[in-house]
């Protein structure tokens, strides 16, 4: 934003607490079939670590981490992750969203395979929040960068 | 005693509902009025957790220790997710109604209800 | 359930929902609605709910406010305290009517924690399986996981959250049409305010 004040120790205590940040929303994602936790709150936090350092230190030094390019696709891609997993089990022959019928893993039936195809789900929602959340925040603020651009 | 406790939850939603209703209607900065409506939002999920709730039952995970087969044990799930997709749709079109309210700002330079309406009817 | 920590958490929950809307800087409002999610975020867990409260207390209190603080920065930081709008006894009696009709409505909900209201009771009023039951029992042999919230969210009913997912696809999709510009349309403005200019 207009007359940003760079500090030193906010600069790197930001990117210091970023990674970590990253690291427990997968965490978050991934063990959201045993506790309170799951695709939507993960990807919020990934969401948070990248506007951490965006609030932080500016658009040159965070898209060095995530390219402002990126939100939109990341979204798309996630969906699609989650649409892909309902039209595989068209593919196998079952009804969409069935995931009875997502037998991509040789092995693997029943009630695994439910939790399977959840934590497939769960990942899509994470990456679609992730990337519209950032994408948002990125148009929300898109003059102002132009601005220090030219 | 008894009705108490099992209607002060709604009395209070009841509240916060009308205080985000009164920021709708009564305040004339558009800003204002965004936060309003976010109150509103959060009232109905907060009226939707509340309805959930069962006495002396544990959250909705499961527990060996709790059998499955009394359903009493166990909170409802169901609103739970329901609310919990409605939060972040709710974050998602706040952030469309900001988009809105800065390209509102771009072409009028204000951002009163008034103000806007007497703008636009001179163009 | 705690009703005293719940009635605790709620007063102060109403507190910072006025002081959001009654304050006059639009900053001091932004951070009491962040304290505002934070308050429905706890008392959410003290529900039970601790999956929306986890929600809550990650998007309502993080992002948002982060949204709202841009918002305010990219527009006017103050509401100046103009006269109250026109048409303010019709206003009045709408929020009053508001209020009155949903007062009279609560008296007619079922208790809360009643295991045998009739959102929670296990053959339904139309006489079948409650969905929320069959969710409990059967939540855990379907799909191996715990977390009855995460099978519901990803399997039971997939077809909501898929919407959801393209609701907030399409969410972002519009806030990028609306304002990013492309650089033709920002040369072609730039232009015609240095024409105007002169």
């Amino acid at each position: 934003m207009k007359e940003r004040d760079e500090s030193p120790i906010v600069l790197i205590v930001s990117r210091i607490l970023s990674p970590f940040i990253m690291l427990f929303g997968a965490y978050v994602i991934a063990h959201g079939h045993y506790s309170p936790g799951g695709g939507f709150q993960g990807g919020a936090m990934l969401a948070a670590s990248v506007l951490l350092v965006r609030l932080a230190a500016g658009s040159r030094i965070s898209e060095l981490q995530f390219k402002r390019a990126w939100g939109t696709p990341l979204g798309i891609a996630g969906v699609s992750l989650f649409f892909g997993v309902g039209l595989a089990a068209v593919l196998f022959g079952g009804q969409f969203l069935n995931h009875e019928f997502f037998h991509l893993i040789p092995g693997v039936t029943g009630p695994m395979l439910r939790s399977l195809s959840i934590l497939v789900i769960e990942v899509g929602v994470g990456l679609a929040v992730m990337g519209i959340l950032v994408s948002i925040y990125d148009d929300l603020l898109e003059e102002d960068e132009r601005r220090e651009d030219l | 005693m008894s009705f108490f406790l099992g209607h002060y939850a709604y009395w209070f939603i009841i509240g916060l509902l009308l205080i985000g209703f009164y920021a709708i209607i009564f305040k004339r900065n558009l800003v204002k009025q965004v936060i309003g409506l976010s109150i509103f939002q959060t009232s109905i999920i907060l009226f939707w957790v509340a309805s959930a709730v069962k006495w002396n039952a544990t959250v909705p995970i499961y527990d060996p220790a709790f059998p499955l087969e009394e359903t009493a044990n166990y909170i409802n799930p169901l609103p739970h997710t329901l609310m919990l997709t409605a939060i972040v749709v709710g974050v998602a079109t706040l952030g469309v109604a900001f988009a809105l309210l800065i390209t509102i700002y771009k072409h009028y330079k204000t951002l009163d209800e008034e103000e806007l309406i007497k703008e636009m009817k001179r163009w | 359930m705690h009703w005293e920590l719940e009635i605790t958490l709620l007063i102060f929950g109403v507190a910072a929902a006025w002081l959001s809307i009654s304050t006059r800087s639009l900053l001091t409002s932004a951070v009491t609605l962040t304290v505002f999610s934070f308050l429905m975020a706890l008392s959410f867990v003290t529900m039970g709910a601790i999956d929306v409260g986890f929600t809550e207390a990650v998007v309502g209190a993080g992002v948002t406010g982060i949204f709202i603080i841009i918002a305010i920065f990219k527009t006017a930081r103050q509401s100046p305290e103009k006269p109250e709008p026109r048409l303010r006894a019709p206003r009045l009696a709408a929020l009053l009517l508001f209020g009155a009709l949903l007062i009279y409505g609560s008296t007619g909900l079922p208790d809360r924690g009643d295991a045998n209201a009739l959102l929670h009771r296990d053959p339904s009023a139309a006489g079948t399986v409650n969905a929320a039951s069959y969710y409990i029992q059967n939540a855990y042999e379907d799909a191996a996981t715990p977390n009855m919230v995460t099978v519901i969210l990803a399997d039971y009913r997939g077809y909501d959250t898929l919407g959801e997912e393209i609701v907030i696809l399409a969410a972002g999709l519009i806030c990028f049409l609306i304002l990013r510009t492309t650089r033709e349309r920002r040369e072609r403005e730039r232009r015609k305010s240095d024409r105007f200019n002169r």
